[in-house]
């Protein structure tokens, strides 16, 4: 659903989401790294619904994520660091 | 024996957010040397409006902000990136970086904490694929990531117009803007238009605007109602109703607006005092001379008090600085009274052209009116039949429908609905929006791990950082 405006031989970070490596950008945040590899949803809803990065502000708390094992963080307000680990812990 | 005794590191003045409020006032507290430290819980500088002002820019900015960005890293004030307060315990604010619980004391604290958009409720706009308006322009500014297939703009004020322009200067077009404004708002608003000689480039700026949207020949549906997104685990696509048929576009990405309001939930949570504005739909903060807040110690400025946007931002911004520098005893009554004049008086003639803004980008998709199966909280998946129900039950305000739903008690701790909320008690009992008791915020105003809180445990003088 995204793309990034930078020469993709400049994504030299990566990042792993459940298990599965991906390329970042250095600067843009784990919420639109998550988005521009179309990994969304992001998480469910206790109800096993599916939601995604809205906001992109720090405000909606939708795009929570469990990072390097903390839980519930900001994926939004958060940079991409090379080797970060995020699980969305979807259910089937 | 208290074990955790510690002094929490001081500073004269802690501002919280580094947007253009945040950012005057840091650098007009340094001219009168005080020390000042500005926690920010954004990666970089510059708020939402500047925004990626401190990298490779992706966006034209206002001539004014790229000296204020730099003016400010050279002010001397110390910046904390990512820094998320969550609570005030007398003097200090606590706050978390990465999981880290931090302490600062501070004589004094300015709140400029900016603006967020106006929760939207309609059927399907929790879907993944359904963003802001605000949230593509912040993925241009601040990650420099654009849509990459089929979208479309939904909504209503400047911001959706500003973004359109900024993603079509970089090559993301939008599939078309599906605007809600409600026919006649113009005419209804140009009672305000007079008010436009106070602020002349603020008007001229948003003719060209439209100007520029209007050649890049995007389709733009009139008078949208009925607004709805189609798609069952992802967005497919928007559909609404436009001069009397229904449309559908199939899309990928949906962005939604609706203005914008105060991000004041900090303030609220520290015990401000803040009141409805009719006029603009939301709740303000409740100021004496401007920027001070009901509570002793704390200072208002930018749009966290009352929206009249970037600029205006940093008038206040620079007025709660002196009043600050006054208080503290580093600038006299009679240096006070010299700076402050001007700062009001060019305040309160731009103001006068917000009317018309305020008017014509009035609020157009409320959820008084919304579909019954549109999620009104978010966070605890509250859908407007369900507020509806408890209100015909007999909830009679915001603490009965709050305990009878759970709306506003997930991790937003109702950021996203309180606004939604009371124009459907409104709308239900036919009441004011006065008449209802704002929801009430406790600290802390985010969700902190059981660790967190232990961490900012300090023994000695702790009062419980939910005072």
């Amino acid at each position: 659903m995204l793309r990034s405006l930078l020469d993709p031989a400049d994504a030299r970070l990566t990042i792993t989401v459940d298990g599965r490596s991906f390329d970042a950008h250095p600067g843009e945040t784990v919420a639109a790294c998550l988005m521009r590899h179309d990994l969304v949803p992001s998480r469910q809803t206790p109800t096993g619904q599916p939601r995604a990065p809205y906001c992109l502000m720090g405000a909606c708390f939708e795009c929570t994520v469990e990072l390097d094992g903390r839980t519930n963080v900001q994926a939004c307000l958060t940079p991409v660091r090379d080797g970060m680990v995020i699980c969305r812990n979807l259910r089937a | 024996m208290p074990e955790f005794a510690r002094v929490d590191p001081a500073t004269d003045v802690a501002i919280i957010g580094a947007g253009p409020a945040g950012m005057a006032a840091a650098i007009e507290a340094r001219r009168h040397g005080l020390g000042v430290t500005v926690l920010d819980d954004q990666p970089a500088i510059g708020g939402q409006i500047l925004r990626g002002i401190s990298h490779p820019r992706r966006v034209h900015y206002e001539d004014w902000g790229l000296p204020l960005a730099t003016a400010f890293q050279q002010c001397g004030a110390e910046h904390v990136r990512g820094a998320s307060v969550w609570a005030r315990d007398g003097e200090t604010l606590v706050y978390g970086v990465e999981g880290q619980t931090c302490r600062l004391r501070a004589r004094a604290v300015i709140l400029a904490t900016g603006s967020m958009e106006r929760p939207v409720v309609l059927p399907g706009h929790t879907l993944p694929g359904v963003v802001t308006v605000g949230a593509l322009q912040a993925l241009l500014k601040g990650s420099a990531t654009v849509p990459s297939g089929r979208f479309v703009l939904a909504g209503n004020g400047p911001l959706l117009l500003l973004t359109a322009l900024q993603l079509l200067e970089a090559g993301a077009a939008p599939l078309a803007i599906v605007d809600t404004m409600p026919r006649r708002r113009f005419r209804s608003s140009l009672r305000h238009a007079p008010g436009l000689v106070g602020d002349p480039a603020l008007a001229m700026s948003g003719i060209k605007l439209l100007a520029r949207i209007r050649a890049a020949r995007v389709p733009v549906f009139r008078h949208a109602t009925d607004l709805r997104v189609l798609g069952a685990d992802r967005a497919a696509g928007l559909a609404f109703r436009s001069n009397g048929r229904e449309h559908q576009i199939e899309a990928n990405l949906v962005a939604l607006h609706d203005g914008v309001v105060p991000n004041d939930q900090l303030a609220v949570s520290f015990g401000c005092a803040s009141h409805w504005n009719a006029e603009t739909q939301c709740y303000a903060m409740t100021t004496t001379d401007e920027v001070r807040a009901s509570v002793p110690g704390i200072w208002l400025a930018g749009d966290a008090a009352a929206i009249s946007g970037g600029y205006l931002a940093t008038l206040t911004g620079k007025l709660a600085a002196c009043d600050v520098a006054h208080e503290l005893g580093a600038m006299t009554a009679k240096a006070h009274g010299e700076a402050v004049a001007p700062l009001l008086a060019e305040r309160h003639r731009r103001l006068r052209a917000r009317r018309f803004v305020d008017a014509l980008y009035a609020p157009t998709l409320s959820a008084a009116k919304a579909d019954g199966t549109a999620l009104l909280c978010r966070c605890e998946e509250v859908p407007v039949s369900r507020i509806r129900a408890a209100i015909a039950q007999g909830a009679t305000g915001t603490r009965q429908v709050k305990a009878a739903t759970r709306c506003g008690m997930g991790p937003c701790q109702g950021r996203q609905c309180t606004l939604s909320l009371v124009s459907v008690l409104a709308e239900e009992l036919g009441a004011a929006v006065t008449d209802f008791s704002r929801p009430s915020l406790r600290t802390p105003g985010r969700p902190i791990t059981v660790a967190e809180l232990a961490a900012s445990h300090t023994g000695q003088g702790h009062t419980g950082s939910d005072a």
